[in-house]
């Protein structure tokens, strides 16, 4: 049995140690056979040789015993070696008896003999030390790569735990964008309410006034007449929200023709021209000619146009300490479509309103309804374009429309 | 109509129903005056004739609520009746501003009856107290105009202590608490010794009213 095979067999120093107990009766075996082996080899050899006889063999015998078998061995190696020689080798033969002349020789042959044996003893120690140390090593690296194992085991629970959590999360944000979108359609409601109610009041006290008025004596016609000047008026504001509302509820397909877009534009701007001279806005009008035709719903467009005007500028309401300025563009863009954009100078877009903004219902205004970029987006989206909103430095928003030319 | 010495002030955001509501007043002679927003009306000096205020509960936009500037003027002392217009589902704002001292709450859209009994009763509540405030001035005023010791009597006349009572305390003889009793009387103006109290209570009361 060789020290490598103990080491493959027995992987742990307590291992070791149990296989060295199992081992303790065979042990005093190894010195017995060898130093028998020794001598009968040793007195074959002695056959037809003279002189002094060939006792190199008892050194293997000692440092097998030593290595193989241990302290106790070896000794026991040495003494029956000592033993054998004296009796068998040293005249006279066959007696534990040597003569003088003998002596210096047989300390000689001793004295090897012993430092043979506590050299293959040290060197066997040694060895087991290493052994015992790499064990030791094998076994920690096992440790280690057991705990790893685990480690890594929990981890990937951990893991599968976490995406069960943001499943769940997400399900949750889900759940509560539902509620909030019905809550919004509860203010929505409300919110129309409010918007109808105002025409309605002031429909209502106009025709009671002008009842008043024509009760006197004379009539007062005047009155009576401008009374109803503004019951149209308010009636007419109250038609309007409802188209306002329809608008954003069907999505009717638009009415489509031919036209120019800057036509569109320059109309808008038109109309709106008083409204911006009360709001102190200046205008930069930015329009490339030669653009090519596009067919599209021109109400639709105009309104498209003047809802984001009357954003840009209710956006700018509130800016005092800088000029109130609208940039209004036409251009051709590199997909052979046609771009509208409009920039303003207020106050900008907050990151979380640009992902929201073009939603129905959603207003960063305290009394908005959240209908007119929705009806922007609605209108864009039904001439094949689309509608986007970006914040541009150093403040202020842009809202650009992207809309493909006609056909030919 | 007897309104016609009194006033009508209406705030409201919106032109067409601030100006329906003044076409309704203006159309049984009551005197209007609009205004839209509530920074606007704070610029106005307040009137010498009973008046009212006309306020939407919920001013929309960025102004301050109807609410909001109730409170501010409670906090200004100024007295001045508020008659609130609600729409829908402003019960809580609503429950909330008569606990501030509104007069009266008009459902939007407004009936032409129910405003005008909202304004006469506005208006009267403004022109008794108009009336409380100048008694009560004139009052004092007469009150200043009476002697320390005068005062001592006034104060112990109205407890209901006879003459011999206030002469023993104040270490007079009875004949001079007579003369100063009689000196009282005539520069309170007081018809009677129950109107004598009438006069202390009320300058008492708003002493109170001073003192919180």
């Amino acid at each position: 049995m060789s020290l490598s095979q103990l080491s493959a067999d027995h992987p742990s120093a307590h291992g070791m140690k149990a296989a060295k107990a199992q081992l303790t009766p065979f042990r005093y075996l190894i010195p017995v056979v060898t130093v028998a082996a020794a001598t009968a080899f040793t007195s074959l050899l002695e056959v037809g040789s003279s002189g002094n006889p060939y006792l190199f063999l008892f050194f293997i015998s000692i440092v097998v015993s030593a290595w193989f078998a241990g302290p106790g061995p070896g000794w026991l190696s040495v003494f029956l070696t000592i033993f054998a020689v004296d009796f068998f080798f040293i005249p006279p033969i066959y007696v534990l008896d040597f003569s003088l002349k003998d002596l210096p020789w047989l300390a000689a042959f001793v004295g090897c003999a012993v430092a043979t044996n506590g050299l293959s003893l040290r060197r066997r120690s040694m060895e087991l030390e290493l052994l015992c140390a790499h064990t030791e090593l094998e076994q920690r690296v096992i440790e280690r790569t057991q705990e790893l194992r685990k480690t890594n085991e929990k981890l990937i629970v951990e893991i599968a735990e976490r995406a069960r959590t943001e499943a769940a999360l997400r399900d949750t944000q889900n759940e509560l964008a539902r509620a909030g979108r019905i809550m919004t359609v509860g203010e929505l409601t409300s919110s129309i309410a409010h918007e109808i109610n105002q025409p309605l009041a002031a429909v209502m006290s106009n025709a009671e006034a002008a009842l008043n008025w024509l009760q006197r004596n004379p009539p007062a016609l005047d009155q009576t007449r401008e009374s109803v000047a503004a019951i149209v008026a308010a009636a007419g504001r109250a038609g309007d929200i409802i188209i306002r509302i329809r608008s954003l509820i069907k999505r009717g397909s638009p009415d489509l023709t031919r036209l120019d877009i800057n036509e569109v534009v320059d109309g808008v701007l038109v109309t709106a021209r008083a409204g911006f001279k009360t709001q102190n806005v200046l205008i930069e009008r930015r329009l490339e000619s030669d653009l090519p035709a596009m067919s599209g719903d021109r109400i639709q467009l105009q309104q498209l146009v003047s809802n984001l005007l009357n954003n840009a500028t209710e956006a700018m309401a509130d800016i005092l300490d800088r000029p109130r300025k609208l940039v209004v563009c036409t251009k051709r863009t590199p997909g052979n479509g046609i771009a509208i954009t409009i920039e303003d100078s207020g106050a900008g877009l907050a990151d979380a309103d640009t992902a929201r903004l073009f939603q129905p219902f959603y207003s960063t205004k305290a009394d908005g309804t959240g209908m007119g970029l929705s009806i922007c987006r609605s209108i864009a989206e039904a001439h094949g374009g689309k509608i986007f909103a970006a914040s541009s430095s150093p403040y202020g928003a842009v809202f650009s429309v992207e809309l493909p030319v006609a056909r030919q | 109509m007897s309104e016609t010495n009194s006033l009508v002030f209406i705030v409201d955001d919106d032109a067409q129903v601030r100006d329906s509501l003044a076409n309704l007043c203006r159309s049984v002679d009551l005197p209007v005056e609009t205004f839209s927003s509530t920074s606007e009306f704070l610029r106005r000096d307040r009137p010498g004739v009973p008046a009212c205020l006309i306020l939407d509960i919920r001013f929309p936009g960025s102004a301050p609520s109807g609410l909001d500037f109730q409170r501010e003027m409670v906090g200004m002392n100024d007295p001045l009746p508020i008659i609130f217009i609600t729409g829908h589902g402003d019960v809580p704002m609503s429950v909330q501003a008569l606990k501030q001292g509104a007069v009266e709450f008009l459902m939007k859209p407004v009936r032409e009856q129910a405003l005008l009994d909202a304004i006469r009763h506005a208006t009267e509540r403004d022109r008794r107290r108009r009336e409380e405030e100048r008694l009560l001035a004139s009052v004092r005023g007469r009150f200043e105009s009476l002697t320390e010791r005068e005062r001592e009597i006034m104060v112990l006349v109205a407890h209901g202590l006879l003459n011999k009572q206030i002469a023993t305390q104040l270490g007079l003889s009875e004949v001079t608490v007579k003369v100063h009793r009689g000196n009282v009387m005539r520069k309170m103006q007081a018809a009677s010794l129950a109107d004598l109290v009438r006069m202390s209570d009320r300058l008492s009361s708003s002493l109170r009213w001073a003192l919180g």
